[in-house]
């Protein structure tokens, strides 16, 4: 995996310095580090609207450093990580009917006291992850690469995109889970152009999932209870014990409508709905034991503008998600059969709402450029499951403003950046009895409950500098910094990198 | 106006998603549940009343309690699919109208797959009286581990406890562990559960009859080796105090001679160091001899092995009639049924939560007091439940005295 890596590097990195030379550094630098272009970005994420994306082809390739560390957090995904990220990306038109881009990276980790989870990729698999009490430091590779073209025909558009993502995940002591875990991503689009000024287009994605989890102790004397979660801290007693082996395997299906402006100047709409199912199976087990079922509706809707010297961009977002947990009861009827299915139940279910609004309005050309941000988001979550019952919902409200200073000194470019959130929990309830057989169980979820509820005030900022390093190519390095209280978080970053 | 039509398009599909994002109830499939009664033969115009039924289902652990005053009230229960572990208890009035008499009875059934609409199930009741003799008062199986991190497993060792008012005799008491293991579960053919214990090796006491009285509210111990466990293990203990030892197998059995052996009836009994087995006491028929024992409970079974094919094996039994006392053990991740007749033993107790478990090592299992008489002679609680009757996971009575 790490020679695929090397070799999609060599040949985004060689194709982009062919066509580097159509860019203008200070163009692409000031459309490179504007806070509107993050936002813009996603609304052309559709492969058959990349062309409309960027003004400028760039190339770029970084290696960062990140350490980040948490006082309360969720358990299973560690007190924090520290590890080395190399990533590298191009955007081309090669000529006026093609768009190429692709992408790659790879990151190394060490991800702090992970507890409750020896399996990997949580976000998709949960909450059925294998356990045990012990847990600890977990190392992880990340590889992704991902390319896609879009080329117009008329007032049509096409555009295709495909990703790899691979992940190993392990540790080196007992307990020592391996898992390794693949993501492949598809996605096919096309586009209409509606009038002069907008275009209207679909895309279709599927994704294949597989992760194999497996677990290991070299210890003597044995080893300690091992269990698959089910959710809030619930198991199957009967699968609980030494079944050290899980096999998730899944498959996600999305479509998306957009419509958009083609000149980056006007309303966008987006509408997006997918479904992704997990199922997993144990080793020594012929059905599948569980199954989530994850359904997700998204919705954007938004003004950008560009004119002259100022750039505009609101958006607001809307993302509801049920994901629903689906068990199987067995009996053993002896040990001669494999478990026998007898029934099975939606036990456990996750559902959740964000609405968030972001708007950003920038200057350039004065003195300085600048860009002024601001977004309040809205969390709504709530996670059930039933026999036992137990119930974790909240409701947190998020409201922040970022502020943006470019200046160009000699010819070293310097940005700027500050932002400030207040988090504040508005409704919080949780119910689980004390199960005083089960203590870890037990503070394991209170935990989590108060790190996902706790308010604070989010302080962050960046300072980046782009310097001219060839005719064309500009160097940059930047630091990022933030701090969170209530949960006492921080999380630093150096960068550096080269642009073309 | 093409472009309003398309925002009012793409506005009706997001409302047509959101529309489609119902709340999902949460709640379990259940069935309906007819109990049914088999008496014990033999009792007339048998009424039963004061049940206490208790459903385990193995998936979830969740246990549904019902209090009944009749067998009538058994007819339609409302629990959730799964598989289950049926537990019953109550009391059961029979005889002649003139001569009614009173007695405990219990039942109990596992693996009991309730699914779909409506499940009827039939529980076979046994009458139970608790009299007082030889138990069980602890095992310690586990063994100890070395400074090195190593096994140690000489050190293991039963406590048998006089739990009568009586003056009991050692002399002859049979200790015997099981054939089969409480984790791996199989339909040997016959099935003779319901009327012995099938076993594994099997130890006597020595002695002419009388030659080794245990007063009342005492007990004796039986080590695998008794002998002074320091001088090769700092975290084990000193034996010498036992008042019988085992005769292991060769490599690992160290003799003490001032210490009286057993006698071994079939194999060398080294305990299950997880603790997958069982355990009973018994005694055999006055004047019975080892060979005629051996000549008349010769058992020859058979089962389905996981290649399925038919494997034939053999082994003694211990009819239930002679069995004083049983203790089924296990552990909760792996267990898969009893080895005894609910009547002798309807639980089971454990040193250790999963296979092979590490911190179960220095831990035993220990009868529960049940009252200490005005005499000073405790009295240990014996319902023939070790679930029940038993504290697990307690540190071995050895290593607390030192």
């Amino acid at each position: 995996m790490r020679w695929s890596f090397i070799i999609t590097i060599l040949v985004l990195g060689t194709a982009v310095k062919a066509s580097a030379q159509d860019s203008i550094p200070t163009k692409l630098w000031k459309e490179q580090a504007s806070p509107v272009t993050y936002v813009r970005d996603d609304v052309y994420s559709n492969p058959a609207l990349k062309s409309y994306q960027r003004v400028n082809t760039y190339s770029l390739i970084a290696a960062s450093y990140r350490k980040s560390q948490q006082d309360l957090y969720l358990q299973q995904l560690g007190s924090g990580a520290a590890g080395l990220h190399v990533h590298s990306e191009t955007y081309l038109k090669p000529n006026e009917r093609t768009t190429l881009w692709g992408k790659a990276y790879y990151t190394t980790q060490t991800i702090e006291q992970v507890k409750f989870n020896e399996s990997a990729d949580y976000s998709i698999i949960y909450p059925y992850v294998m356990v045990d009490s012990v847990g600890g430091n977990m190392k992880s590779e990340t590889y992704f690469f991902s390319g896609g073209i879009a080329q117009s025909v008329g007032v049509y558009q096409w555009g295709v995109n495909a990703s790899f993502k691979g992940l190993q995940a392990y540790r080196n002591r007992d307990p020592r889970p391996k898992n390794i875990s693949s993501e492949i991503t598809l996605t096919l689009a096309g586009s209409r152009k509606i009038g002069q000024h907008y275009a209207l287009g679909v895309d279709v994605t599927g994704v294949k999932y597989n992760q194999s989890n497996t677990i290991q102790f070299v210890s003597d004397l044995g080893r300690p209870l091992l269990w698959h979660d089910a959710g809030l801290g619930v198991y199957n007693k009967l699968l609980a014990g030494t079944r050290d082996a899980a096999v998730h395997n899944g498959f996600m299906v999305g479509g998306k409508l957009n419509f958009v402006p083609t000149t980056r100047n006007g309303f966008f709409v987006t509408a997006g709905v997918q479904q992704y199912n997990v199922g997993k199976k144990l080793g020594s087990v012929i059905d599948e034991v569980a199954r989530t079922k994850e359904t997700k509706v998204e919705a954007d809707l938004g003004y950008m503008q560009e004119r002259n010297n100022t750039q505009l961009i609101v958006k607001a977002a809307f993302e509801s998600v049920k994901r629903k947990g689906i068990e199987t009861k067995f009996d053993n009827k002896s040990s001669q059969l494999s478990l026998v299915p007898v029934s099975e139940d939606l036990r456990y279910l996750h559902e959740y709402t964000i609405a968030q609004v972001r708007a950003v309005y920038g200057k350039t050309g004065g003195l300085v450029d600048w860009f002024v941000g601001a977004d309040v988001s809205y969390d709504d979550q709530s996670q059930r499951y039933v026999d036992p019952n137990r119930t974790l919902t909240y409701t947190n409200i998020i409201a922040g403003v970022d502020l943006t200073l470019r200046k160009q000194c000699s010819n070293i470019l310097f940005s700027l950046q500050g932002e400030y959130k207040q988090i504040e929990n508005q409704d919080k309830n949780k119910v689980w009895n004390l199960d005083p057989d089960k203590p870890s169980i037990y503070q394991m979820l209170n935990s989590n409950f108060e790190y996902l509820t706790t308010g604070g005030t989010y302080f962050g900022g960046s300072l980046r500098a782009d310097f001219p390093v060839a005719p064309k190519v500009t160097g940059f390095v930047q630091v990022n910094g933030a701090n969170q209280t209530g949960i006492n978080k921080s999380d630093y970053k150096a960068t550096m990198g080269v642009l073309f | 106006m093409r472009q309003t039509k398309l925002f009012l398009f793409i506005f009706a599909a997001i409302g047509l998603v959101l529309a489609a994002c119902s709340k999902d109830e949460l709640k379990v499939k259940t069935s309906q549940v007819g109990v049914a009664l088999t008496n014990p033969a033999g009792l007339t115009n048998p009424q039963i009343t004061d049940i206490a039924v208790e459903f385990k289902e193995v998936n979830s652990g969740v246990e549904s309690k019902f209090n009944l005053r009749s067998a009538a009230e058994l007819s339609n229960l409302t629990l959730p699919e799964g598989s289950y572990n049926v537990n019953l208890e109550g009391t059961v009035t029979f005889g002649a109208d003139n001569d009614r008499q009173t007695s405990k009875i219990r039942g109990y059934k596992q693996g009991i797959i309730i699914s779909g609409g409506e499940v009827k199930l039939n529980i076979p009741l046994f009458l139970y009286n608790v009299a007082s003799k030889f138990v069980f008062q602890e095992i310690f199986f586990t063994g100890t581990v070395t400074k090195e991190g190593k096994q140690y497993n000489g050190d293991k060792y039963f406590v048998i406890y006089n739990n009568s008012e009586d003056t009991l005799y050692a002399d002859g008491l049979v200790i015997s562990e099981a054939q089969f293991l409480t984790t791996t579960k199989r339909n040997y053919i016959p099935n003779i559960m319901g009327e012995a214990f099938t076993a594994g090796s099997i130890v006597m006491i020595p002695g002419t009859g009388k030659q080794y009285p245990i007063l009342p509210g005492k007990g004796f111990t039986i080590a695998n080796n008794a002998i002074n466990h320091l001088e090769y293990n700092s975290n084990s203990f000193d034996l010498t105090s036992a008042e019988f030892e085992l005769t292991l197998v060769g490599s690992i059995n160290v003799d003490n001679p001032n210490v009286p052996d057993l006698i071994n009836l079939n194999g060398n009994m080294t305990m299950h160091n997880r603790g997958f087995k069982t355990y009973v006491i018994a005694r055999f028929p006055q004047n019975m001899t080892i060979d005629a024992y051996k000549a008349a409970n010769y058992y020859e079974y058979k089962y389905l092995n996981s290649a399925g094919d038919t494997t034939k094996q053999n082994a003694y039994k211990i009819p239930n009639a002679w069995i004083m006392d049983a203790v089924n053990l296990s552990v909760e991740t792996n267990y898969e049924w009893i080895l005894t007749d609910p009547s002798l033993d309807m639980g089971w107790s454990y040193c250790g939560k999963v296979d092979s478990d590490k911190t179960r090592y220095g831990k035993a299992v220990r009868r529960k007091e049940l009252l200490t008489n005005p005499d000073g002679r405790v009295v240990l609680k014996d319902n023939n439940n070790s679930t029940l009757d038993f504290d697990p996971e307690v540190t071995a009575k050895y290593l607390i005295k030192q």
